[in-house]
């Protein structure tokens, strides 16, 4: 297993530099406000922030730019991916391999039914989504890009096609939504009142123009047999999914030779189906049987589905242990004592969110883990001296390391931001989008750099990039071995 | 196709048994079906839209307005009408299962659904969507399963011409697959 791993490893990134762009189109003021919809660069790529909310995050990233750039080694981000199906967090390497992951990125999106969000949440919940729904088309546009750079160096996955699904489940919403109501209108139902449906279909149907951009146009209903199918990539993601994942492990490894998309599916499946845990339970949850099960997820799948996996390449190897706590340097110490633990929330709501106000700032607790929460100051000191408590009652003592389920031997962040997080019973990801972008430009990983536009926005609010970092990627074997030491 | 011909099922399904309603669906080339609204039920968006008009009240189904699924073709409904009254009679209501639930992929194919799915593949497509429009979950299994058996005896380059998929991988990139997939392939090419 380890042998396929590394020779893997090794074909994909062996000088697989990628020059991040810094020639992207010109940054765009927005007027304070988040609508970069109609205003953005056209075709180049938008505007995913108001200056304050850049501003702020640059602030607050600034803080443990030198952890990152010196002494971090993994960042994991969390999110509430797939809340019912079990994908867990997106995992960056950014020392010198990076697993990016974007296959969720819209399905996340598709999954969240318009009607879903209007009954249960009305229509200031639905207008997020559809803020996020921006965001992760640009996000996804920002992803072909990279693809298209890489021309084939270095190792990066994006079902582009994912896009063109993720608008067929929107229309086929709307489609559901607006003859599931019209049909009550023409049956005169007296439950539901005819001119609350009516509002509820037009507000749907003008969101989703805002979301098409189109605001001429509106055809988005999905006729779901009258076509003619004549590819199997035609048919639905989920009826897809399904059939290549009831082809058996050994007809799953054959076929994702296919197509692109059909391997970016069997893998994200793998991830998804295989693990089989789900990221909010972790968060609320202390010693289920889930976290055992996440904690030894990736070794499963290695012993279980050795081959058919071996495709798969985590981030980091789950049987890590560390044995040695690695030196903090000097330029990443804490302001914070490093038994201070992050505080754990009971809910799955977000610290962070690109709208939250400037004049909040953005905590640093710099230890063994790192946690870059948001908030009140003062309100993150109390909560924090309280989880100090707690933690040395031992409740929490093992927390920051169940999530990821696995201990760290190196300095890591742990970010949880996404706003919103879930729209109904499904996720949004707003957050692997988001920081996505924002760490693009803080990462020595030449992949991640290529976050072209979100780079330039970057560079251009003074965060300073790494530009003298152009050496190819190397990897040397055994990165992921406790027994490594720390980069230089 | 009647509902007291049904296996016993949860109170409500006893109480719509009991008066016998019938549902019209109307496929989308505007054919009308007459079904048992139990049989209906098992078509979790047909059930949505039921309970939407039942609201609190018990409508009068036989002055209802046929339900219009018009995404779904009048030969394609008669069909899936036809293995929802099957599988009621034979299994009664499809259990609720967590959405985690991964039963699905140990479960075999009855004979009778492996006789009722062989058509032509335009038709075998058609029924995975029509399934997977009208959230049936166990015939959309049957069909994909279906198409999964098809894809295991198919080599790459058979699949990709059978189901007119293009090849986007550059020849760097299938050669580290297929190096990759050396322990399968060997295994495929013994068979």
């Amino acid at each position: 297993m380890d042998g396929s791993f590394v020779a893997y490893s090794r074909q994909r990134w062996a000088n697989g530099a990628v020059y991040g762009r810094t020639d992207g189109p010109p940054d765009r003021q927005t007027d304070g406000r988040t609508d970069g919809r109609t205003d953005g660069w056209t075709d180049g790529g938008r505007a995913v922030a108001t200056i304050e909310q850049w501003d702020y995050v640059k602030r607050g990233l600034d803080d443990w730019k030198a952890g990152w750039r010196d002494g971090l080694n993994y960042l994991i981000v969390h999110d509430n991916f797939f809340t019912g199906r079990g994908n867990m967090a997106f995992s960056f390497d950014v020392k010198s391999r990076v697993v990016v992951q974007t296959v969720g990125l819209m399905e996340a999106l598709a999954n969240c039914l318009v009607e879903d969000l209007l009954d249960e949440n009305g229509p200031d919940e639905a207008s997020w989504v559809y803020e996020k729904a921006w965001l992760l088309n640009e996000m996804d546009r920002l992803m072909a890009s990279i693809r298209s750079s890489l021309k084939g160096r270095g190792y990066y996955t994006c079902n582009l096609k994912i896009v063109a699904a993720t608008e067929r489940k929107l229309e086929e919403s709307c489609d559901r939504y607006y003859r599931r109501f019209a049909a009550t209108n023409m049956l005169g139902s007296k439950g539901i009142s005819s001119a609350k449906i009516t509002d509820k279909l037009n507000f749907c149907q003008e969101q989703y123009r805002i979301w098409k951009g189109l605001v001429h146009h509106y055809n988005p209903l999905w006729w779901a047999t009258d076509g003619f199918i004549s590819s199997l990539n035609d048919l639905p993601l989920r009826s897809l999914e399904d059939i290549l994942l009831f082809t058996g492990t050994v007809g799953q490894a054959r076929i994702r030779r296919v197509c692109r998309r059909w391997g970016t599916i069997i893998r994200m499946s793998y991830i998804s189906k295989c693990l089989n845990v789900q990221v909010p339970d972790i968060w609320t949850t202390v010693s289920s049987w889930k976290i055992r099960m996440l904690s030894k997820g990736l070794s499963v799948m290695v012993t279980e589905h050795t081959h058919a996996i071996a495709f798969i390449r985590p981030s980091v190897h789950p049987s890590v242990r560390p044995s040695v706590r690695p030196p903090v340097r000097p330029s990443t110490r804490p302001s914070v004592h490093p038994s201070v633990r992050p505080p754990v929330r009971s809910s799955t709501r977000p610290f962070v969110h690109p709208s939250v106000r400037p004049s909040d700032s953005v905590e640093v607790t710099n230890a063994h883990d790192i946690s870059v929460c948001c908030g009140n100051r003062k309100k993150l000191q109390r909560n924090l001296e309280v989880l100090e408590g707690a933690d040395a009652s031992g409740e929490l003592s093992s927390f920051h390391s169940k999530p990821s389920g696995f201990r760290l031997a190196r300095v890591w962040v742990h970010v949880d931001v996404a706003s919103p997080v879930h729209a109904g019973e499904r996720a949004t990801g707003f957050g692997v989008a988001l920081l996505a972008g924002l760490c693009a430009s803080y990462s020595e990983s030449l992949l991640l750099r290529g976050f072209p536009e979100i780079a330039v926005i970057a560079d251009k609010f003074s965060m300073v990039s790494t530009p003298d970092f152009s050496g190819p990627l190397t990897r040397k074997p055994g990165i992921n071995d406790a027994i490594r030491p720390p980069l230089q | 196709m009647a509902a007291t011909a049904g296996p016993s099922t949860g109170s409500g399904d006893v109480k719509a048994a009991a008066v016998a309603p019938k549902v019209r669906l109307q496929s989308g080339d505007k054919e009308i079906f007459i079904v048992d609204l139990p049989v209906a039920k098992m078509s979790k968006v047909i059930k949505g839209m039921i309970e939407d008009l039942a609201g609190e009240e018990d409508p009068n189904w036989d002055t209802l307005e046929p339900i219009p699924l018009s995404n779904v073709s009048g030969p394609i409904l008669r069909k899936v009408i036809t293995w929802m009254e099957h599988h009621y009679k034979n299994d009664g209501p499809e259990p609720e299962r967590p959405e985690d639930d991964l039963s699905h992929f140990t479960d075999e194919i009855s004979d009778w659904d492996e006789e009722y799915i062989k058509v032509d593949q335009g038709t075998l497509f058609e029924l995975i969507l029509a399934s997977n429009y009208l959230n049936i979950k166990k015939l959309r299994t049957v069909g994909c399963k279906t198409v999964a058996n098809v894809l295991r005896k198919l080599s790459v380059e058979e699949i990709r011409e059978k189901y007119n998929i293009e090849n986007d991988f550059t020849p760097e990139e299938e050669e580290a697959i297929r190096k990759e997939n050396e322990w399968c392939e060997d295994q495929d090419a013994s068979k």
